[in-house]
């Protein structure tokens, strides 16, 4: 075989760092990265951000874990150990052991010709053969190495080391995989720290020389430069090197005083290492590339040694809790053999999105995207760093992205260890397959699917940052998958570097893709954003089915009178807030699907508005509150908010909150009338005879409230608000601002009755110069058509379709006599809103689609804060089940 | 061409007044050293105060800005990303927009890639004309813009780092220090007396109650006033800074996108970078994170605008990026389209849509009032900086602040024109509304009102 092009023959690329800089680097990283993850850390456990419990829990699993690992990363790296290699002072005889089962003769002849040629030492050099086959011997006879077989295979690679270990004699033992090729001077530099006599074994780095000949294998180096650059380095520091198989001389008495090599398990160098360790014995890792093997090149082999990895290591994880090892050895075995668990995390990750998208849960809550993203992203950034900074740059996105794609491997892994399934010795593959690999990417391209399909499913809902923000991190688990599985789907451009084994004369046909793989990806693909479509028809926590329109007028009310902090700015009336619009803006994220909205208008009511009972005061301008009433419509709009938000988003801070502004309505904004409860227009207007505003009356909130609540004053209030309704267009007329109330009566079948007259204002207010003379249906009082419409229960729609003859004559007008004729010749937005709300409940869409566009054309002629609110709410209360949808 | 607005309006006004009075108004009142209004009041002395005139020397500079970092860019990287760059900095939304805003920030962008040009000459080279042509170019910057002294300090430490492994490398350094010392002397001498100029400006300002900073700015600002610092700004800006101005939701949910960035963060992973490249990162990042912690103290500082010359930076990183990093043809060309694209749009948006925060139609408010004014009739305005772009765009009638005429009396005659703007800001908000409450008060009705982008206008007969 040619020597030529073999990459195991060329040079070598291996950065070897001072020790003194190398531990100092990682060491100041290390303490940055500390603080910023007890800042992460200390905000996620203890800023009472609990969305939903279970997804909550998980968060915290996974990133607890990844801490341990990485503060087990800083830890090691900042002990990093830089051995200067020792010569022997005598010649002491050493057996090489080159295990082969199956591997091509071409693979294997460089590495018996470079043991042969080993200098420094007595060598004697042999080539374990469990595969018996006579082109071995050959090439053993032809180097002039010992040729050893087995009648039976026993024990795989452990067996065949230790029967080699009973035909020999020589009181060192190096080990080789019959595809690393050793330097000559491979013993010169390892067999001088075996002179300690407490010394088991010197590990030398396992480097893969044939990083160039594609993405799989580049990627699989870079994995292996971090383990055998900072990490390994450091495990030398703390005297925690473990044997890794390969490349690697024994005392031959340490080795048989623990009974040599494990043949009950596919990582026999690991537990092997554990019971030296635990013997007493020391390890040394000499860090210079004495030996240049080959990495997996294909997606298959990758996994093939991925499997065996991770099922050996997690299946040590009983044999390092038992053993008797020191501490700190202890904890690194037990960090080498738990990182196989990270695909669990990946899996959580990968998770919260898709759940969050189409479920609407998530695992935090009362925290803006600004809060986490101040404390996760210096985390983030500063533990990246430290790995990019440890690793000398040897570490690659492509290497991040083949671990992140075989999150499976260790998923299946774990259960398997779990289960205590049997693993099963198999030669990670030598040479690199042309074909494509699509099986092996199998269960990555179903993740895939399933984050893309979910992504797509949020866009066609909803295009509110928060959905957005979830795609985006759905998207980015997506290409991460997708860059490592790319590789595998590809047939390779070029042959590998070395040879390829004999094939079967013909044409090299194109594998197709396996049909269960290509139907399940297809089926993930299309079946989520069924699935989750079929799901989300019903209930809240769906996401709204918002029109173009009803989007547009809710993002436009967000951008014109809502500030970044919250505040609901009625710019036309001077700057100032009322309650009443911050509950609007409430329901109208929730209606957007715009969890970060809702909390900062949410949280700047609370902050600014909300009083010690939880009702929140009607009136703040320049800076403070300067009317601490409470209305109660704002009251049940922001309760019903709450409650919404706190289904849509799944956070139960929400619900309580909402039922508490909910129990204080109850309490304080209601009056006992005839023993039944009715909605008063605020706490000062309980007094007899009552004040109402029939616009407050809310028959969806008191369903939502009735639901997150089960208090049946609810449906009493839904009950009464209907009969006083009811009672006030009766005739027809339309409804007057403000009314009082006379009577209440309840018949037997349940029914009631109400006896209710329009007032001109409540006497309780201070009259003003623009007080009217008689009642009047103005801008409060068209709110009744609105939410009576929006009502799932038909009596209440009823109310809001008598109105349709009225408001059908002349739509828009601001202030009308209750008869219907409008007073003055100023119309507003709002009022075309409430004439539609009356269309929609007369059967007649297709005028209240007119009428809401005729409110839109006026609002975009005379913008009005209270115009615009309407324009969004109207469209999303009438046109969309965004607020919920009604029961079949 | 969009309307003239508040800043340009008082920077034209400035420009009419003669060549002493502009410097002295500029000492008293202004915020910014004078090289570009000098540029300006030469300009309206030959070609008028027309928008196009005014504009002329930003549209000049931002023209001159394609060319100069295609040469940059080859001069840094290579010819493709020097093209990919040119292409970029031409759709780039915010260069568009300040190359057609009468101010000084498309001349300290032009300025910013012509000095980070000549250094690198200077570095590779080390002619005395690439020496002469970097003091030249930085003394101009400096009298630009104040926070020049950022990329310039940032300039400076490259040439320590360079001579430092010159020394390392044992190659002869005197003659670059000397280059060094000699562009240090000249930078000390033309700043000599733009530090007092500063000086004068800070104490007025300081006199005025507002340090330095506190111009108006156009657009709310997306985080949360008088919070801590806010990533999401930082994020915010990062999207005016490539992708331009758009509404404040467009923004909010552009910035949502940053798990995106993680990715970013993760393919960098291992990719070796050139000295040439940590130069442009360090100029394109290091004002922004200077500018950041100064904003953690003054809040108002922290604006795209005010480290305008790091979006060339920025763009000749994308385009190394795009273009120079993947290795085969077909995957840069992909990148280079899809971002190509994505700045178009933004471009778009920035340019048409009427819900731009930083778009004001005063030429349209004012035209339509001129167009329906009579005699007599009054236009008040607040707040009241909006002086200059009022008398700019005269609407033919008398004119007058309503703070002014609160303070004197309202208007009894005629119909009165109540023209507001900013009105996002609450304080402003409040006295036009409470001017529209005294206009109620008064003999005067509510005839209708006129929204043009940014601004709403209430007409009482």
């Amino acid at each position: 075989v040619s020597a030529a092009g073999d990459p195991r023959l060329g040079p070598v690329h291996w950065p070897m760092p001072d020790q003194r800089e190398a531990r100092g680097r990682a060491f100041v990283m290390a303490l940055i990265c500390s603080v910023l993850a007890v800042w992460y850390l200390s905000w996620l456990l203890f800023g009472a951000h609990v969305g939903n419990p279970v997804l909550f829990g998980l968060l915290i699993a996974a990133e607890s874990f990844n801490l341990i690992q990485a503060v087990g990363f800083w830890w090691t790296c900042s002990h990093q150990r830089m051995r200067r290699s020792r010569s022997p002072v005598g010649t002491e005889a050493v057996d090489v052991l080159i295990p082969v089962y199956d591997e091509p003769v071409d693979v294997v002849e460089p590495t018996v010709a470079g043991a042969a040629a080993l200098h420094g030492s007595d060598v004697r050099v042999w080539l374990l053969d469990d595969g018996q086959r006579s082109e071995m011997e050959g090439l053993a006879a032809r180097h002039g190495v010992g040729y050893m077989t087995r009648e039976r295979n026993i024990g795989a690679k452990a067996g065949n080391l230790n029967n080699a270990l009973r035909l020999t004699s020589a009181p060192y033992v190096a080990v080789l995989d019959c595809d690393h090729v050793p330097r000559s001077e491979f013993l010169d530099r390892t067999l001088g720290h075996l002179e300690d006599f407490g010394v088991a074994f010197v590990q030398t780095p396992q480097y893969y020389a044939n990083g160039a000949s594609g993405p799989i294998a580049a990627a699989a180096a870079a994995q292996q430069n971090l383990f055998f650059g900072p990490i390994a380095r450091g495990k030398d520091g703390l005297d925690a090197i473990f044997c890794c198989g390969t490349n690697v001389v024994f005392r031959r008495r340490a080795l048989e005083e623990v009974g040599g090599f494990s043949e009950d398990s596919v990582t026999e160098d690991f537990e092997l290492s554990v019971r030296l360790h635990e013997s007493g014995w020391r390890s040394v890792y000499v860090s210079e590339v004495l030996a240049c093997g080959l990495g997996p090149e294909d997606m298959a082999s990758y996994v093939s040694q991925q499997q065996r990895w991770a099922r050996g290591c997690l299946g040590a994880i009983p044999l390092v809790l038992r053993s008797r090892l020191p501490w700190r050895a202890r904890l690194q075995y037990l960090l080498s053999a738990t990182y196989f668990l990270t695909g669990l995390t990946l899996l959580i990750y990968m998770s919260l999105p898709v759940i969050r998208i189409v479920t609407g849960a998530q695992p935090l809550a009362a925290a803006t995207a600004d809060q986490f993203l101040l404390h996760f992203a210096p985390y983030y950034v500063g533990a990246l760093a430290t790995v990019a900074l440890a690793g000398y740059g040897t570490y690659t996105y492509d290497a991040f992205a083949l671990a992140a794609g075989s999150f499976w491997i260790h998923v299946q892994a774990a259960f398997n260890s779990l289960l205590r399934r049997p693993a099963r010795f198999v030669v990670t593959p030598k040479h690199g397959t042309i074909a494509r690999q699509p099986r092996a990417v199998a269960p990555a391209l179903v993740a895939v699917a399933v984050l893309i399909g979910a992504a797509l499913y949020g866009l066609s809902r909803s295009h509110g940052a928060a959905t957005l923000n979830n795609v985006a991190f759905a998207s980015l688990h997506a290409t991460v998958l997708l860059t490592a599985a790319i590789p595998a789907l590809r047939l390779r451009p070029s042959a590998p570097l070395l040879p390829d084994p004999p094939r079967p004369a013909g044409p090299i046909t194109r594998r197709r893709w396996p049909k269960p793989v290509a139907a399940s990806m297809l089926a993930a693909a299309v079946l989520v954003p069924v699935a989750v479509g079929a799901l989300g028809a019903k209930g809240l926590a769906s996401h709204p089915t918002l029109s173009e329109q009803a989007h547009d007028a809710a993002e436009s009310f967000f951008q014109r009178y809502v500030q970044p902090d919250g505040r609901v700015v009625r710019t036309d009336q001077g700057g100032d807030t009322v309650s009443e619009g911050q509950a609007y803006a409430m329901l109208l994220a929730v209606a957007l699907d715009d969890r970060t909205r809702f909390d900062r208008v949410w949280h700047w009511t609370r902050e600014y508005l909300q009083r010690g009972d939880g009702l929140l005061a009607y009136h703040w301008s320049n800076g403070r509150v300067d009317s601490d009433e409470p209305a109660t419509d704002a009251d049940l709009d922001a309760a019903r908010a709450l409650v919404l938000a706190g289904k849509r988003f799944g956070s139960d801070e929400y619900t309580h909150e909402g039922e508490r502004i909910g129990d204080a309505v109850l309490d304080r904004e209601t009056v006992d009338v005839g023993g039944l409860p009715v909605l008063v227009a605020g706490p000062w207007a309980r007094s007899a005879p009552p004040v109402v505003n029939p616009s407050y009356f809310s028959p969806r909130a008191y369903a939502d409230l009735t639901a997150a609540r089960h208090d049946s004053r609810w449906d009493d209030l839904a009950g009464t608000s209907r009969a006083i309704a009811t009672s006030l267009t009766a005739g027809p007329t339309l409804p007057p601002d403000w009314a009082r109330v006379d009577s209440l009566v309840a018949s037997g079948n349940g029914d009631v009755s109400a006896s209710a007259a329009g007032i001109a204002s409540p006497d309780n207010l201070a009259a003003t110069s623009a007080s009217p003379d008689s009642p009047a249906s103005g801008l409060d009082a068209l709110r009744l058509a609105i939410r009576s419409a929006e009502s799932c229960v038909p009596a209440d729609r009823r109310v809001a379709a008598t109105l349709w003859p009225l408001y059908r004559r002349h739509p828009g007008s601001a202030t009308y006599a209750l008869g219907g004729l409008p007073d003055g010749h100023v119309t507003h937005a709002a009022s075309y809103v409430a004439a539609a709300a009356a269309a929609k409940a007369a059967d007649q869409n297709g005028r209240m689609q007119h009428l809401l566009d005729r409110a839109a054309e006026a609002n975009s002629a005379h913008p009005t804060y209270y115009g615009a609110a309407w324009v969004a709410l109207g469209r999303v209360m009438l046109t969309s089940s965004a607020l919920g949808s009604c029961p079949d | 061409m969009r309307s003239i607005w508040v800043d340009e309006a008082i920077s034209v006004h400035q420009a009419h007044m003669s060549l002493g009075g502009m410097i002295d108004n500029l000492r008293a009142t202004d915020r910014h050293p004078p090289l570009h209004y000098l540029i300006l009041w030469l300009t309206v002395r030959l070609f008028g105060d027309g928008e196009l005139a005014v504009r002329a020397p930003s549209i000049l500079a931002s023209a001159a800005l394609i060319p100069a970092l295609f040469v940059t860019g080859r001069e840094l990287f290579d010819r493709r990303t020097g093209l990919v760059a040119a292409g970029f900095v031409t759709i780039a939304p915010l260069v568009v927009w300040y190359g057609q805003e009468a101010r000084m920030y498309a001349l300290f962008m032009l300025l910013g890639v012509i000095a980070l040009w000549a250094q690198v000459k200077v570095l590779r080279d080390g002619r005395n004309r690439y020496w002469v042509a970097y003091a030249g170019v930085t003394i101009a910057m400096l009298y630009t813009h104040y926070f020049a002294v950022i990329p310039i300090a940032i300039q400076q430490i490259v040439f320590a780092v360079a001579a430092w492994r010159r020394a390392q490398a044992g190659l002869p350094i005197k003659r670059f220090l000397t280059g060094v010392w000699l562009t240090w002397l000249a930078l000390l001498i033309a700043a000599a007396p733009l530090a007092s100029f500063a000086h004068e400006q800070f104490s007025h300002s300081q006199a005025a109650g507002m340090g330095f900073g506190g111009a108006p700015s156009a657009g709310a600002p997306l985080s949360i006033p008088g919070s801590s610092a806010s990533l999401y700004a930082i994020l915010s800006n990062f999207v005016w800074a490539i992708w331009g101005y758009h509404t404040n939701s467009t923004i909010l949910r552009i910035a949502a996108l940053w798990p995106l960035l993680m990715l970013l963060s993760l393919a960098l992973m291992g990719q070796r970078r050139s000295p040439a490249t940590r130069v442009v990162l360090g100029l394109a990042l290091g004002p922004v994170l200077i500018l950041l912690f100064v904003g953690l103290v003054k809040r108002d500082l922290f604006e795209v605008r005010y480290f305008v010359a790091a979006v060339p930076m920025m763009l000749l990183l994308l385009a190394r990026a795009v273009a120079g990093g993947p290795r085969r043809r077909m995957p840069a060309i992909v990148a280079t389209t899809v971002l190509s694209l994505t700045l178009l749009i933004g471009l778009a948006d920035q340019q048409l849509n009427p819900n731009n925060p930083r778009a004001f139609d005063f030429r349209g408010a004012l035209e339509q009032i001129r167009s329906e004014a009579r005699p007599g009739d009054t236009v008040l305005y607040a707040p009241d900086y909006l002086r200059d772009v009022v008398g700019y765009y005269s609407p033919g009638v008398r004119t007058e602040a309503l703070s002014d005429a609160e303070a004197h009396g309202m208007p009894r005659d005629g119909h009165v024109f109540l023209l507001g703007s900013f009105l996002d800001d609450p304080g402003i908000a409040a006295q036009v509304g409470t001017g529209r409450y005294d206009l109620s008060q008064r003999p005067h009705r509510l005839i209708r009102t006129i929204t043009r982008d940014q601004i709403r206008i209430w007409e009482y007969s």
